[in-house]
């Protein structure tokens, strides 16, 4: 496009006045945090009215919302696996397929401001060298240098748009002419033509994989993930540690009803409502019930015949109501939380933009819950989540920071190795009664050991010298809140046994360690006498208590020593760096890595 | 004797003895099964009642500040009953189309099997027939009632029921829009003048599917001589046809107000935002949206089998529109004149088939510009 950033910018900010309500002053300007940035004029006082943007959930680039939303829904997948019309997929092709429409789609002005070309490749369509310099790194531990998934989702949508290609003409990027979508295809074939033939197509893909993603935030249960324009303007800022308590700096926060209907995305569902429905006679009596419970008062008894003067009585009931109800209607709109919708119902020129800009739970919001800083050109941030180590940093926003005080090293790899180890010295026999072991730590131990240490951890509040992930994790922030976090505290639990071996970012090891260590060294006699037999969850509570979590200092000594080594092996794993064109970021990476696991060595 | 609640959004039969005793008075038993049926269908049911003067020509609302000439016409006849032996879309008995609503935003465009599309065009040239017999029928000195009365008895002579009747407890079997009245305008007494226009909205169901179509006829040569009123009927009718043009497979049904928009700009008039065209079919109202207006965020792609309405809404001044207080009749904010025009229409391998197309000797048409 010839069009220069500035007039981008101008064409983005009038798309918003038209579309959405965007604060005055903002400026959009470019930012050396990367990129553009959103600027305030000033400190603001925070008594201000805080909403930034506001833009109605009609508006979005949503896969419900794009014009291909009927293709995605009516298309039968060629693999099970991938569904086009979910979530991220689905707005990945909406977006692919909107920004085919150049100049038509509705998201024009806005699609224009995104940089597609330039936006990132996700790390495993990286070179082979690359991901070479990036073995026994975090982003290799936690696997993510395969393509797979990644291919498979090209592939299904390949087949999506040629299956279409009759109604819709092929978007540039998903035209593989030399694959016969629709016919019965050996996937190893595809994949090597695309491997070979259209690598150029696969990175042009995985850039709007990266352009959508890096953008998209969570809306609600009907809307699922969506771009928000202008929303994804507001740079990253990293959390800090304090008081080894992780706590974001972010400047905005974004905010969205995310409790609607999924089938019809309204707050109060229609389609549940009358799903109740199906006996005409049941919701009649409903209607009763509630009837005569509103006139409790003067229990009107079942008449035996309508006079004149009970008509005139209900007309004035029914005046009195609806007066009532005019009330009532007049009071929420003074709801305090509602008073910048009063001042933006007032724009005459878009009267249908002033309207669905008052029903705030149709909306997107962006608040201001922090001024910006004079430090940062009053540039106003985002968090893009204040819990993401560098590896998620990078797949999903394709950058990392230094310091990131939510990275970790894995030690699992060292742990399974050793754990083969022992069993290498064993007879078979032996060997099957230690899986016994780790079978019944897999299925009741480590749910238990995470039970009690959380305890212990509450108990022990006031002076506590652990590593505490306490996230200061808002309800939908950019992600959104999937598990109802919303103001309680969250502590960080490995996600499985097989994870909890780790070196956090301030060199501690997770509890969890400890019971894992000691379990390995349990004598199998022990296990079958306490452990089999415990049968209820308090007499394996009460196992675990005695046998895993209890241990002696001179134990714990040990088992710092051995968690010292398998540090020490990770360490001497790091590959040589090659020549490979992401050499610098994944140096860092690794440097980073390499200072959290010399922290614990230097502790212990 | 069991009688039917002569509440619209109850529809059930009862042997209560329960009647209104204004209707009594005036020899007419309506019968409700109790005091609920008849408080929550009041506003509705005293439409069809004298005014308390006794007026039998009166204005509902006298307190509401009308946007142009045209006021409603009161009392209305009362609902016309429909015979056992015709089939009841699921609204007819309660006014709620429970199907419609569950269906509605998920996403999907119908696409009718060849066997279904039979049948929809069996329907859709049943409501031509329907419609042509009402505008054989408007001139200047009949009431919209009249209208009412004849599509009513016209679809029960084919079998059809009146789709818009009880829909939502819609109380006529078809919407008559006079003037001013963008849409949705309910049959009363009002006197068709020499010099209005009005659209006839014609919907009926009828072999498992809805057909739906309108169009605006001139009232008198009064209408056909008034310059204004002629480049508005003529541009809506134009902008139709012109949209339907666009229709093939592959037509994002975004892209349709934009046609519509530049046709109505370029003859100085303004386009209707707040209602729509849409699929039909088993469903009176289903996906997709129609939008007239330019630059809309409309969902979907056509594609062959599907089937929907593009009607169009024009004004002379501006686009913007009020209800009355019926809650149905829609005018323009200016009070300024408003035409619409409606095709239904199936979407085939490679364009577009009228299902709701004129026939030579169908009555209306355009007329030259002035």
């Amino acid at each position: 496009m010839s069009s220069t950033s500035s007039e981008r910018v101008e064409s983005l900010v009038k798309w918003l006045h038209e579309n959405a309500y965007w604060r005055e002053d903002l400026r959009i300007e470019s930012s050396t945090f990367g990129g553009l940035g959103v600027f305030l004029p000033n400190e603001l006082e925070m008594a201000e009215d805080p909403l930034l943007l506001r833009i109605p959930k009609s508006n979005l680039l949503s896969p419900k919302n794009a014009s291909i939303y009927n293709l995605l829904v009516d298309y039968e997948p060629e693999n099970d696996e991938v569904d086009l019309a979910g979530d991220m997929y689905g707005v990945i092709i909406s977006v692919i397929y909107e920004v085919a429409l150049g100049s038509k789609s509705p998201w024009y002005a806005y699609l224009q401001s995104i940089d597609i070309a330039g936006s990132s490749v996700p790390v495993c369509l990286w070179s082979e060298d690359d991901k070479q310099n990036l073995k026994n790194s975090e982003i290799d531990m936690k696997d993510l240098l395969s393509d797979a998934e990644l291919i498979d989702f090209y592939i299904e949508a390949c087949s999506f748009a040629s299956a279409q290609k009759l109604v819709v003409p092929i978007p540039e990027v998903l035209e593989l002419d030399k694959i016969a979508f629709g016919t019965d295809l050996d996937r190893q074939e595809v994949v090597d033509t695309i491997k070979n033939q259209y690598g150029d197509k696969l990175t042009a893909f995985g850039r709007y994989i990266s352009a959508v993603i890096s953008r998209a935030f969570t809306i609600d249960d009907f809307h699922g993930l969506a771009l928000v324009p202008a929303a994804d303007l507001f740079n990253h800022i990293q959390p800090s540690m304090v008081e080894g308590k992780i706590q974001g700096n972010e400047n905005i926060h974004f905010v969205c009803d995310g409790n609607v209907c999924d089938i019809c995305g309204d707050l109060e569902s229609n389609v549940n409502e009358e799903e109740d429905e199906g006996d005409d006679d049941d919701d009649e009596e409903e209607e009763e019930d509630e009837e005569n419970s509103d006139e409790e008062d003067d229990k009107e008894e079942k008449i035996e015949e309508i006079t004149l003067d009970y008509i005139k009585k209900m007309e004035e009931e029914m005046k009195k109501e609806n007066e009532s109800e005019e009330d009532s209607d007049t009071e929420t709109m003074q709801d305090p939380e509602e008073v910048s919708t009063l001042t933006l119902s007032e724009d005459d020129d878009h009267p249908e933009l002033a309207a669905e800009l008052a029903e705030s739970s149709k909306c997107c919001d962006v608040l201001l819950v922090r001024p910006p800083e004079k430090q940062y050109s009053y540039e106003v941030f985002n968090s893009y989540g204040n819990e993401l180590s560098n590896p998620y940093l990078l797949q999903k926003y394709g950058f990392i920071v230094d310091d990131n005080v939510n990275d970790y090293c894995l030690l699992s790899v060292q742990m399974f190795r050793y754990i083969k180890d022992i069993k290498s010295k064993m007879s078979k026999d032996k060997a099957k009664q230690f899986d016994e072991k780790l079978d019944w730590y897999d299925k009741y131990g480590f749910e238990i050991v995470n039970g009690l240490i959380l305890e212990e951890n509450r108990k022990n509040k006031s002076h506590d010298h652990e590593h505490e992930h306490d996230h200061d994790h808002r309800c939908c922030d950019d992600d959104g809140c999937e598990d109802g976090c919303c103001g309680e505290e969250e502590e960080d639990i490995p996600e499985s046994w097989q994870l909890s071996v780790r070196v956090y970012y301030n060199g501690d090891i997770p509890k969890q360690v400890y019971p894992l260590l000691n379990l390995l060294d349990l004598s199998y006699n022990d296990f079958k006498r306490n452990f089999k037999s415990a049968k209820t969850e308090r007499k394996r509570e009460k196992v675990v208590s005695e046998f895993l979590m209890a241990r002696e200092e001179k134990t714990t000594e040990s088992y710092n020593k051995l968690i010292k080594s398998w540090a020490k092996d990770r360490l001497a794993r790091y590959p040589e760096l090659v020549a490979s064109p992401h050499r610098e970021l994944i140096e860092s990476l690794v440097i980073q890595e390499k200072k959290i696991l010399a922290k614990f060595i230097d502790k212990h | 004797m069991p009688s039917v609640c002569a509440a619209p959004n109850c529809g059930k039969e009862t042997e209560s003895n329960l009647k209104c005793p204004i209707c009594l008075k005036k020899g007419v038993s309506n019968v409700f099964c109790d005091q609920s049926c008849f408080r929550t269908s009041w506003n509705t049911h005293k439409s069809i009642h004298t005014a308390e003067d006794g007026s039998d020509d009166y204005n509902p609302f006298p307190t509401f500040s009308y946007t142009g000439d045209l006021r409603p016409h009161y009392p209305l006849t009362p609902r016309r009953p429909i015979p056992k032996h015709i089939k009841l879309p699921d609204y007819a008995k309660t006014g709620k189309p429970i199907s419609e609503i569950k269906n509605d935003r998920i996403g999907r465009i119908p696409v009718h099997t060849p066997k279904e599309i039979e049948k929809i065009r069996k329907v859709a040239k049943l409501s031509r027939e329907i419609l042509d017999a009402a505008g054989k029928l408007v001139k200047p000195g009949i009431t919209t009632e009249d209208i009412d009365a004849l599509i009513h008895k016209e679809c029960l002579k084919r079998n059809c029921y009146p789709s818009p009747l009880n829909y939502y407890n819609f109380p006529k079997s078809v919407c008559t829009s006079v003037n001013e009245v963008i849409c949705h305008g309910i049959p009363d007494k009002y006197v068709l003048q020499d010099g209005d226009i009005v659209n006839v909205d014609v919907s009926i169901y009828y072999l498992g599917f809805h057909s739906d179509l309108n169009e605006t006829y001139y009232v008198g040569d009064k209408a056909k001589a008034n310059p204004d009123v002629v480049r508005l009927v003529e541009t809506t009718r134009e902008a139709l046809d012109l949209a339907i043009a666009a229709v093939k497979p592959g037509l994002a049904f975004r892209d349709l107000g934009n046609i519509i928009e530049e046709h109505a700009t370029k003859n100085g008039l303004s386009v209707v935002k707040t209602y729509c065209g849409h699929g039909t079919g088993e469903l009176f109202h289903c996906q997709p949206n129609v939008p007239h207006y330019a630059k809309n965020k409309a969902i979907g792609i056509a594609k062959p089998g599907m089937v929907f309405t593009i009607e169009p809404m024009l004004n002379l001044g501006s686009y913007r529109d009020i209800q009355w207080p019926d809650n149905w009749t829609a005018t323009t904010l200016d009070g300024k004149f408003s035409a619409q025009f409606e095709h239904m229409m199936l979407v085939t391998e490679d364009g577009v088939e009228v299902l709701t197309a004129r026939f030579d000797d169908s009555p209306g048409g355009a007329v030259p510009r002035i």
